[in-house]
């Protein structure tokens, strides 16, 4: 990965994150963690299945 | 309600500086926090995800992350805020157990190095809870030897403050309780990164 590209990684995630939180922030804390754990891991499998295609 | 630890204030900054996020201008008490149980059932707790919020209002927050382990990728710490007032909304770890302690040794032995001059020993592997991140060219920590999750108590003093790091620590009946301090640190960048697969 070229300093470009985990850049855009790095703001992607962060985007994702951003979603994830406010959606978590309805839920009690108990499953806040691992509501954003669970849909980080997804966002970031897809992104890297996404990624290596496009290389 | 609480206000954040030394360390904590200060991984957060350094999110922000390691991502151009630019200044907190407030920088409120912790409204909710909460810690997971370590996901690997190890006996204690080190670098276990967790979140504390500021605000319930996160309508304009906009996120942030940095690896919290040079040379990585998989295990990231996230810092909302809000972009109009520079308001601190939230902070997330996420999948922080995704690389052992012992990757962090040095970071770790750097640690042990100035707690030498704690008043009684402090072995900071041996800590029930464990918080250390590298962001920026700096280690920030949090320790706990007893407690599994962070908690305020007992009388705060300072090991050392300077320009190259901060360290305080708290005690309670003659026992340090937590210590709290970030060191600067340096990192040589690879091109070589170690990553977390997703499961």
């Amino acid at each position: 990965m070229t300093a470009e590209e985990e850049l855009a990684q790095a703001e992607a995630l962060a985007e994702r994150h951003s979603q994830l939180a406010k959606e978590a922030s309805k839920l009690p804390p108990e499953q806040q963690t691992q509501y954003i754990f669970e849909g980080m891991r997804q966002f970031r499998t897809e992104y890297r299945q996404e990624f290596l295609k496009n290389k | 309600m609480r206000r954040l630890f030394d360390s904590e204030l200060r991984y957060i900054e350094n999110v922000l500086r390691y991502r151009n996020g630019g200044t907190l201008a407030v920088v409120g008490e912790v409204e909710t926090e909460y810690y997971s149980s370590p996901r690997n059932n190890a006996p204690t707790h080190f670098n276990t995800d967790y979140f504390l919020q500021f605000s319930n209002d996160l309508e304009n927050g906009k996120s942030f992350c940095a690896p919290i382990l040079p040379n990585t990728a998989g295990a990231e710490v996230f810092v909302m805020i809000d972009t109009r007032t520079r308001t601190l909304l939230r902070t997330d770890l996420v999948a922080g157990e995704a690389f052992p302690i012992e990757l962090y040794d040095s970071f770790l032995d750097n640690i042990d190095l100035k707690l030498m001059a704690l008043p009684r020993r402090f072995a900071i592997r041996e800590c029930a809870y464990n918080r250390v991140f590298v962001i920026n060219n700096e280690i920030c920590f949090l320790s706990f030897p007893t407690e599994s999750s962070p908690v305020v108590r007992g009388d705060k003093s300072l090991l050392n403050t300077g320009p190259d790091s901060m360290i305080a620590y708290y005690t309670d009946n003659a026992e340090v309780v937590c210590v709290d301090g970030w060191i600067r640190t340096s990192v040589a960048q690879s091109d070589w990164k170690l990553e977390a697969i997703p499961k």
